[in-house]
């Protein structure tokens, strides 16, 4: 286990620089100056050292990703191009609504796509089985922003049940949490059909198991084998797919802060992109991959933490 | 058949003689309701968007502002946007959309994937580990923010569409393929080529590669949904195709603009994305569970 810690430790920290390298160069993928690109080609030449300067691109490429690397380490992730605020304080201010989308989206998956999964595995093949089969196949591909779009045709314009924009007034938890509904079903929806095939497929192999076998033998009654025995070996895997899945869900939440009209790390970023905010975008942009490389490597662990099974050190690639 | 699996790659479920499988795997396919419906959905889609000028009443950019944000009629059967454009022309035109993205982007990552993964898995050593370092760090970010913030760097247009969808899908395709590479290379066939003289480049174009490519043409059509709904999804911030193209997104984003007034464009083009996702992927599953059931779990939908 501790040999498998460090050399995981190792790569996520290594992909944690490749990832910042690739930031602080990014800026000069763009076709000609970004700071010609951003002030205009008649742009006096002390308005563009000064630019150059902020966005520290006067220094060589080289120094510009080491200094980037050692600012981000340090917190400083630049100033806004348009506001001059700092991007942190920027990126900390959305950052809690975005993880309260989250992980509101990801309770509610959970908490009807994993006893979806089990009411379907109860009887393979039976009619109830095959509807939520249907239900989670077309729930599975819907993307976040058409779950999001219907939701609001459904409850903002038809039947006018439930606020569609914005986060709700501050301090007021109903309001708040009456505006969070909508966005977090609709970032639930694709996950809950997963989820659902997930646990009915898992059941189903781990009632075949010897040890399910073996407790039926003794007479323990179905109920109790279901709940107390399988469910947990099934439930297992989902750890994994919920850290794997954070990545498609922070994806998600973009579509689904724009549309619903939420602050949040997605509007921020979006609406730095329509303004050419480049600072803003590469901090978001980093957080989010950073946020996305620390669930990966705590799913990792904690799966083999769950089921002793998975040998150390052997990656779960496709053999 | 007998000599696959002599050749010790049995549990990669390689084709048989190929015209035989062909035929039996397509009625296989066809056989499960899933595959049929989602085979029907496919086929549907792509003459749609092959004859698109043949089949859609209008054009899709003509404006009629005397007619605008109508709902269903008998001269549009499902209504025109906000500048009067037949939305039942623009959701035809826009399937052309989707699949000239949706398929070279794929294509590409196949491709990109397949090189990088031959590379890692037979070269081995540095090479393999700078392959897995990259793809570990491309896949840190989510596909949608990677596409997202290369666009808004390198503009929008139809060919950086591509590219960047092509570069947040190609991990994937590169961990496969090199996993596969790491089972069929320790197989004696490819040891008696090496014995023989065969080049590095021999072996990896003229046998690693027919071996591993058929489970990377599953995982295509797989990805095929996800990476339409990546570029719905571009298309619907606005950093997708330029105006007026009709990509399902832009489509989604005007019907957006006007919900209260003409509700239609979002329902209709939300279905159309739905109904092809739907389609795509239970093709993609039934091709899967036919040729290759191993590819449970690593196929499978992102987005």
């Amino acid at each position: 286990m501790t040999r498998y810690l460090v050399r995981r430790t190792i790569t996520a920290a290594l992909v944690v620089l490749i990832v910042m390298t690739f930031l602080a160069l990014v800026v000069h993928v763009i076709p000609g100056n970004i700071v010609t690109t951003l002030l205009g080609a008649h742009a006096s030449p002390a308005l563009i050292r000064q630019a150059n300067a902020q966005m520290g691109l006067d220094h060589s490429i080289p120094m510009q990703v080491v200094l980037f690397i050692g600012h981000a380490f340090e917190g400083n992730l630049g100033t806004d191009w348009v506001t001059h605020r700092p991007v942190t304080s920027l990126i900390f201010t959305a950052l809690p609504e975005t993880v309260v989308l989250a992980f509101s989206g990801m309770f509610l998956a959970v908490l009807i796509g994993l006893p979806l999964g089990v009411i379907a595995a109860v009887r393979p093949g039976g009619l109830l089985d095959k509807t939520i089969g249907v239900v989670s196949v077309s729930l599975i591909t819907m993307p976040s922003y058409v779950s999001g779009l219907l939701l609001i045709l459904i409850f903002g314009v038809k039947l006018r049940l439930l606020p569609v924009i914005g986060s709700g007034t501050p301090g007021n938890p109903i309001d708040d949490l009456a505006h969070l509904v909508l966005p977090a079903v609709a970032l639930a929806i694709a996950w809950i059909g997963y989820l659902a095939r997930l646990t009915r497929s898992n059941m189903l192999e781990v009632l075949t198991a010897n040890y399910v076998r073996t407790v039926r033998a003794f007479g323990v009654r179905k109920g109790k084998i279901f709940y107390k025995y399988a469910l947990r070996n099934a439930a297992a895997p989902v750890v994994a797919v919920l850290g794997v899945g954070l990545g498609n869900l922070l994806g998600g939440a973009i579509f689904i802060e724009v549309i619903f009209s939420r602050p949040g790390l997605g509007t921020l970023l979006y609406s730095s992109i329509e303004t050419r905010n480049y600072p803003v975008v590469q901090g978001c942009v980093l957080v989010i991959a950073l946020m996305l490389i620390c669930a990966n490597f705590l799913a990792d662990i904690s799966y083999r933490l769950i089921d002793r099974r998975i040998q150390f050190g052997r990656t779960a690639a496709a053999t | 058949m007998a000599t696959v699996s002599t050749l010790g790659i049995e549990d990669l479920e390689a084709p048989p003689s190929r015209k035989a499988s062909a035929a039996s795997g397509l009625m296989a396919i066809l056989r499960s309701p899933g595959g049929l419906i989602g085979s029907a959905i496919t086929l549907g889609f792509v003459v749609v968007a092959v004859f698109a000028p043949l089949i859609a009443p209008y054009s899709y950019s003509q404006i009629d502002l005397t007619h605008i944000l109508q709902g269903p009629s008998a001269a549009h059967l499902l209504g025109t946007d906000q500048l009067g454009r037949d939305l039942l022309s623009r959701l035809i035109f826009g399937t052309r959309i989707e699949a000239i993205v949706a398929f070279p982007a794929v294509g590409a990552a196949l491709v990109v994937g397949l090189v990088l993964g031959l590379l890692g898995g037979y070269v081995g050593g540095i090479v393999d580990n700078v392959v897995v370092l990259l793809m570990d760090s491309v896949q840190s970010f989510p596909a949608v923010v990677l596409a997202l913030a290369l666009l808004a760097l390198v503009g929008q247009s139809l060919r950086n569409l591509v590219i960047v969808i092509a570069l947040a899908f190609m991990p994937n395709y590169a961990r496969v393929s090199r996993a596969l590479v790491l089972s069929v290379k320790e197989n004696q066939f490819i040891q008696a080529e090496r014995v023989l003289g065969a080049g590095r480049l021999r072996i990896m174009l003229r046998h690693l590669t027919p071996n591993i490519v058929a489970p990377l043409f599953i995982l295509m059509a797989m990805d095929i949904p996800s990476a339409i709904a990546t570029e719905a999804g571009l298309s619907f911030l606005g950093l997708g195709v330029r105006p007026p193209a009709p990509s399902w997104g832009s489509i989604l984003a005007d019907g957006f603009d006007y919900i209260y007034q003409a509700p239609w464009a979002v329902l209709f083009a939300s279905l159309a994305l739905a109904v092809t996702t739907v389609g795509f992927m239970l093709l993609g599953e039934a091709l899967r569970d036919t040729l290759d059931p191993r590819l449970r779990g690593v196929a499978g939908w992102r987005a």
